[in-house]
């Protein structure tokens, strides 16, 4: 999600916001391991790599394009914006590279056995906290696009077929 | 080639601040059974000594016991929606502190200067 330079095609804004949707929900199941049970957090969460990877990869542009000119003119929120998606994504690198450390089903699934340790799983659990609050900061940044992008592929297309006015008849 | 270049990238990326996070708490001997012990903390580690000696090793786990141990909290049901709710909550929280003043800041400088 760019909130700026937001020169995305339908079909790409369309793919984003799914996409989008699909993280926030897995987000939200990984945050509960004890309801979905740790062998579900741990293969959703791996899964969700490539989820992210292409949720940057849709976001390729703007992140270039601020990198070159974030140490010129560029917006206050658009700095804060950028920072903040740093600090995503390196607290969500520790709360996974923290998580594949303490893997009770995922690696030693694969025949993989790491020794397990405390400070791994205190950190795992703080990096997760400090993920959500993060999260909570980039939807309030990107919340205009989410609104937007809700009316249009979701609202408006539900609110069409609801619709009880019929198109005008032009054949006559 | 374009997309796989920019996937190396994310990934490389990804790796060496891994790799990195890992190295610092592994130096660090953050991760030793002595750290609990020097930073006060009290250390994750059976009760009675396991058999194959491990420090800092879990006990085995009781059939019907999640991860963690914290067995007969509530249903599933009732803790996956609590926790549902705390999370969404705390996002919700967070949009409204940053969006709410935001849109009253825009709202204001858009209304019209009403003639001295």
């Amino acid at each position: 999600m760019a909130n700026e330079p937001t020169k995305t095609s339908t079909p790409q804004t369309k793919t984003k916001l799914v996409l989008d949707i699909l993280i926030f929900i897995v987000f939200l199941v990984a945050m509960d391991p004890h309801s979905s049970g740790i062998a579900i957090h741990e293969w959703l969460t791996l899964a969700s790599l490539a989820a992210l990877t292409l949720h940057l990869l849709l976001s390729w542009d703007w992140i270039v394009e601020i990198t070159q000119r974030f140490f010129k003119k560029i917006g206050t929120q658009t700095r804060i914006n950028y920072v903040l998606n740093w600090l995503l994504f390196i607290f969500g690198t520790l709360v996974m590279v923290s998580g594949i450390l303490i893997s009770e089903a995922a690696l030693p699934s694969l025949g993989i056995r790491l020794p397990q340790g405390f400070f791994w799983r205190r950190l795992h659990d703080m990096s997760a906290n400090l993920v959500l609050l993060l999260l909570g900061l980039h939807t309030a940044l990107h919340w205009s696009w989410i609104v937007k992008t809700f009316d249009r592929y979701i609202f408006q297309p539900i609110a069409a077929k609801f619709s009880t006015s019929k198109p005008k008849d032009v054949s006559a | 080639m374009k997309t796989f270049g920019r996937i190396l990238i994310i990934l490389t990326a990804f790796t060496v601040l891994g790799g990195l996070m890992m190295w610092v708490g592994n130096a660090n001997g953050v991760n030793s059974p002595s750290f609990a012990r020097n930073s006060g903390e009290a250390e994750f580690r059976p009760l009675q000594g396991d058999e194959d000696g491990q420090e800092g090793s879990r006990p085995p786990r009781e059939v019907g016991e999640d991860h963690e141990g914290r067995e007969g909290r509530g249903s599933f049901g009732g803790r996956w929606v609590f926790s549902l709710i705390k999370n969404v909550g705390v996002i919700s929280v967070l949009v409204v502190a940053i969006v709410l003043p935001k849109s009253i800041i825009k709202k204001k400088r858009k209304a019209p200067v009403s003639p001295a």
